[in-house]
């Protein structure tokens, strides 16, 4: 019987749905080669089919194909890309013929193996193409749903859900995998994945993989708190340990079943296993679920995500209306010739003075299609907040979709038959809300013929199958007492008798007038008083700013008055200044300037202690909280030790002598150099005696320069016995200096073994370097 | 190439990108990717002993249990020359931290690139490979790097060893693989 996709979601409130456990991990166990395990659906289909068989009779409501990594373009490097489509089809019908009348069949999708540009090579055409091809033969053969799973790349994870969509009407079900940091390892949130993917058409949204459950119930509730879709959780049987070279999982099934209860009253109502379940997991599981019911659930808001961060319509939103060639002539110019050196500056600009979403409208011109996609990537890229993708023409319009990672706003649709008709499909295939602007074919009515437009652009739109979250309306200002007032007049209209969200461009009332920025700031104030949700504004215009953090204490957008509460602690007053930033910011030339000038009016260590130390503090705490990733700390590291060269501290003012090595035997040393570059940004004097260093050298260096501390490297198991014959000799050798120890292959239980310190990367080096400094003093 | 930094290009600022790109341009133009590799009949395997034609053993549980079902192996020595590391080495001096970061992840990724390149085009027809271990992993010994470059011709490509097995140049890379008869 067919399963049709608001049936499933319907269910999927009312009961817990339980799918089946690990295949993979089952498959290994039998030691079957894996090379690769979706091939063993034609080599070797018995034991394929034991194992669905077994989550069968274990009471799995459904089960998943031996499918998850026969894309075309994974298999091909097995050299099996040309049985792609046999190798899925025999995954569904081994699965259907085991499944009965009452188990449902999901066809399940994984990574391509590769990242999807920016990150890697491959184009989002082809990724499509991958996800597309494997699809349609998993349907081809029968499928219930299709699952896709274990996604870490968003980008990637929407091309399989479009492309699964655009050949499949049932039940999508979309997991991406998420770190202990709480984020994919691209840097993608879970409420982020949750908006983008159920806008590209998922009916599901969750986790699996990567961390046990008990990591993953904060995730869940994140998801749960963000769309109103069904949630799954899909968990391995614990956090894995390398035992002896082999991935162990370790969760007996009753520990990974008393976990179900909690990921359930966090959100979910799909639940599953993942890598190291078993049917005895899943067996427990059932025994759980039977007594569960979903927890109620109910989001009705607007969204928008860029890869990395959410931004949730509870309080005008700021849309930066800036990147705009109109009457713009230079822009224009570097437009045409594909500069998009003020994109960037506008867009960064923008975001700085409190933009929540970028505006992109590159015109008309000729190649508008490419340079609005290559702008877009552009803003992407320079900024972290989601963007409007502002055109008339649908093909300019779709150049930037495909260019979106995240979820944006498309603006906008005239409520024409032909606009609608190839636009709207547009905002629902690539998952984006969507702009119905108050005109018709013969320009904007009166404000009764506007309601008239608007009432069938909204039954348009949720008829095209966009979500009613996802629809904001443009009265459509324009200048003019009478037209300011229909504008008006309409958009109280809008909240009383449709249930949508508004946007308007604001300055356009003024158009021609004097005294533009108060005219703005009036009309500003004015309609979000009456319930405009979306407001295209300059936000660089002082005025506006003002009036928009004052709004924001009066509307209690926590966003907002958050975001003001961080600049008033770090720029307020301007204690920090523009060298912190430099250094933060990573941007030596500019560096290089304000210290020459600081120079000349403060001493070294005042110039160390108030800007170079918090601005490297703050870089830490942002590498903690995944804020920044390694290149922008070894950035920000390369500015603070030029500014450090610059201002020659006196010896006498160091603040601790740090030995370092990587031991002998180990030739690695690129940890052990961005450790070192680290710890002297942040002001000690490291001698670095280089890789592979006898323990005689380590230990005569250490009394030669009065170590501190010796810090050792190393990064193979065989090396990093070697530190055991240091800490040995340099307590022989009656040498006080603490020892510190890292790499790849290190500890904190081996360390604690050899009565050593660990830090497991640079910014943790720098702590305990700190601790220990302290502490011998 | 983020991914390896653990970074996403969109959390940096447009100088920084380019820079990434620069450096990436210029570190593959060093590149000098070499690969050999040699095909060697099982003549046992088991007991924690993987015996090859030629009287060749490696000693590893490990390397058994990978070759159970295959009648040979390969032996594989690929390299992406001394000059990457040399340029890695001048960006520490230099104190441009970001760039040696970049550099190196390019050429740890060409080496890696490089070998699943051989990899790939090992199996002849109706041959399918097992996965590839490498010394240094699980019980297969990093002392058995020596006899990994003899029967690989690694020697032949410039590699060389250290008194503690490591390979010079740094990014270099030996495996294994069990060879298998497809199943028709």
């Amino acid at each position: 019987m067919k399963l049709y996709r608001e049936a499933f979601k319907i269910l999927a409130r009312e009961q817990v749905v339980l799918l089946d456990g690990a295949m993979g991990t089952l498959l290994q166990d039998k030691g079957l080669s894996l090379s690769p395990p979706d091939e063993l659906n034609l080599s070797d289909p018995k034991a394929v089919q034991a194992i669905h068989k077994a989550y069968v009779s274990a009471g799995a409501n459904i089960i998943l194909t031996n499918t998850l990594g026969a894309t075309k373009l994974r298999l091909a490097s097995y050299r099996l890309g040309s049985r792609a489509d046999e190798i899925n089809r025999a995954g569904v019908a081994l699965a259907r013929e085991v499944a009965g009348e009452k188990v449902w069949v999901a066809g399940d999708i994984g990574p391509l193996g590769e990242f999807l540009e920016p990150l890697g090579t491959l184009m989002f055409d082809d990724a499509y193409l991958e996800f597309y091809r494997q699809a349609k033969s998993l349907i081809a053969e029968g499928v219930d749903l299709i699952v896709i799973e274990t996604m870490s790349d968003l980008r990637e994870a929407k091309a399989a859900v479009m492309a699964s969509r655009s050949v499949f009407n049932g039940p999508i079900l979309a997991f991406m995998t998420f770190g202990e940091s709480g984020r994919t390892i691209t840097g993608t949130p879970p409420e982020v994945s949750a908006v983008t993917l159920v806008a590209a058409g998922a009916d599901v949204v969750g986790a699996n993989c990567s961390i046990g459950a008990q990591k993953m119930v904060p995730i869940i509730r994140s998801f749960a708190d963000n769309v109103g879709v069904p949630i799954c959780a899909k968990p391995n049987a614990g956090l894995p340990k390398i035992v002896k070279g082999e991935t162990l999982f370790k969760q007996t099934p009753p520990q990974f079943a008393s976990w179900i209860p909690k990921l359930v009253n966090a959100g979910a109502s799909i639940v599953g296993g993942c890598c190291g379940t078993t049917p005895d997991h899943i067996r427990a599981a059932a025994e759980v679920v039977k007594d569960l019911n979903p927890k109620p659930r109910k989001n009705h808001r607007g969204t928008f995500a860029s890869r990395t961060s959410l931004i949730i319509v509870d309080a005008p939103v700021i849309v930066g209306e800036r990147i705009n060639p109109a009457g713009k002539s230079l822009f224009a110019e570097q437009l045409a010739k594909r500069d998009f050196g003020l994109v960037i500056d506008e867009a960064k600009a923008q975001v700085n003075a409190g933009a929540d979403l970028i505006d992109i409208n590159v015109g008309d011109g000729e190649n508008a299609d490419s340079i609005m996609a290559k702008a877009v990537c552009e803003v992407q890229n320079a900024t972290s907040v989601p963007v409007s993708i502002d055109s008339s023409r649908p093909e300019v319009l779709e150049a930037g979709l495909k260019a979106i990672v995240g979820k944006p706003l498309l603006n906008s649709c005239p409520v024409s038959s032909r606009a609608m008709t190839e636009i709207l499909p547009l905002a629902r295939r690539w998952g984006s809300a969507v702009v119905g602007l108050a005109l018709g074919s013969k320009g904007i009515p009166d404000a009764l013929g506007q309601l008239e437009l608007i009432e069938k652009f909204i039954d348009r739109a949720l008829k095209e199958g966009i979500a009613i979250d996802d629809i904001y309306i443009d009265p459509v200002m324009t200048s003019g007492i009478e037209d300011v007032s229909r504008a008006f007049e309409v958009l109280r209209a809008i909240k009383r008798n449709f249930n949508v969200r508004t946007i308007a461009g604001i300055s356009n009332i003024s158009y021609g007038l004097p005294d533009r920025s108060d005219l703005n700031v009036a009309a500003l104030l004015y309609a979000v008083g009456i319930g405009l949700d979306l407001v295209i504004v300059n936000p660089l215009d002082a005025q506006i700013q003002k009036a928009i953090n004052s709004l924001s204490i009066f509307s209690q957008s926590k966003r907002r008055i958050g975001a003001q509460v961080e600049k008033v602690l770090e720029k307020g007053e301007d204690s920090k200044g523009e060298l912190y930033w430099a250094i933060l910011e990573g941007q030596c030339e500019k560096a290089r300037t304000i210290v020459q000038d600081l120079k000349t009016s403060m001493k070294p260590l005042e110039i160390q202690s108030k800007f170079i130390i918090p601005a490297l503090e703050k870089v830490n705490q942002l590498f903690e909280q995944k804020e920044y990733y390694l290149p922008q700390v070894l950035k920000a590291s390369e500015v603070a030790q030029l500014v450090l060269k610059t201002i020659e501290l006196d010896s006498n003012e160091e603040l601790g002598r740090i030995v370092f090595a990587s031991v002998a035997g180990d030739v690695h040393d690129i940890g052990k150099n961005i450790v070192i570059a680290v710890l002297r940004s942040h002001g000690f004097t490291v001698y670095d005696l280089g890789k592979n260093v006898s323990t005689s050298r380590i230990v005569s260096n250490a009394k030669k320069y009065k170590a501190d501390i010796v810090a050792l490297s190393a990064l193979m198991t065989t090396t990093m016995l070697e530190m055991r014959k240091v800490a040995k000799a340099l307590e022989e050798n009656k040498i006080e200096s603490k020892l510190l120890i890292g790499g790849a292959a290190v500890t904190k239980v081996y360390a604690k073994e050899i009565g050593a310190e660990y830090a497991r990367d640079a910014v943790v080096a720098v702590d305990v370097v700190k601790h220990l400094i302290c502490d011998k003093n | 190439m983020w991914k390896r930094l653990r970074a996403c290009p969109e959390r940096m600022s447009t100088g920084h990108v380019q820079e990434f790109n620069d450096v990436c341009e210029y570190t593959r133009g060093l590149l000098r990717p070499r690969f050999s590799f040699g095909r060697y009949k099982i003549i046992k395997s088991d007991g924690g002993i993987l015996e090859l034609k030629g009287g060749y053993c490696f000693r590893s549980n490990d390397l058994v249990k990978l070759t159970s079902e295959s009648f040979a192996v390969a032996v594989i020595a690929t390299t992406v020359g001394d000059e990457v590391n040399d340029l890695v080495q001048k960006y520490y001096e230099q104190g441009r931290l970001f760039a040696m970061a970049v550099a190196d992840a390019v050429s740890s990724v060409a080496v890696e690139e490089l070998i699943c390149y051989v990899y790939s085009i090992i199996p002849k027809a109706n041959e399918i490979t097992t996965r590839r271990v490498s010394p240094g992993y699980g019980d297969f010994e990093l002392s058995s790097q020596d006899l990994m470059l003899r029967l690989s011709k690694g020697y032949d490509l410039g590699i060389s060893l250290t008194e503690n097995y490591m390979l010079i140049p740094r990014k270099s890379i030996t495996a294994i693989v069990g060879l298998n008869e497809a199943l028709s």
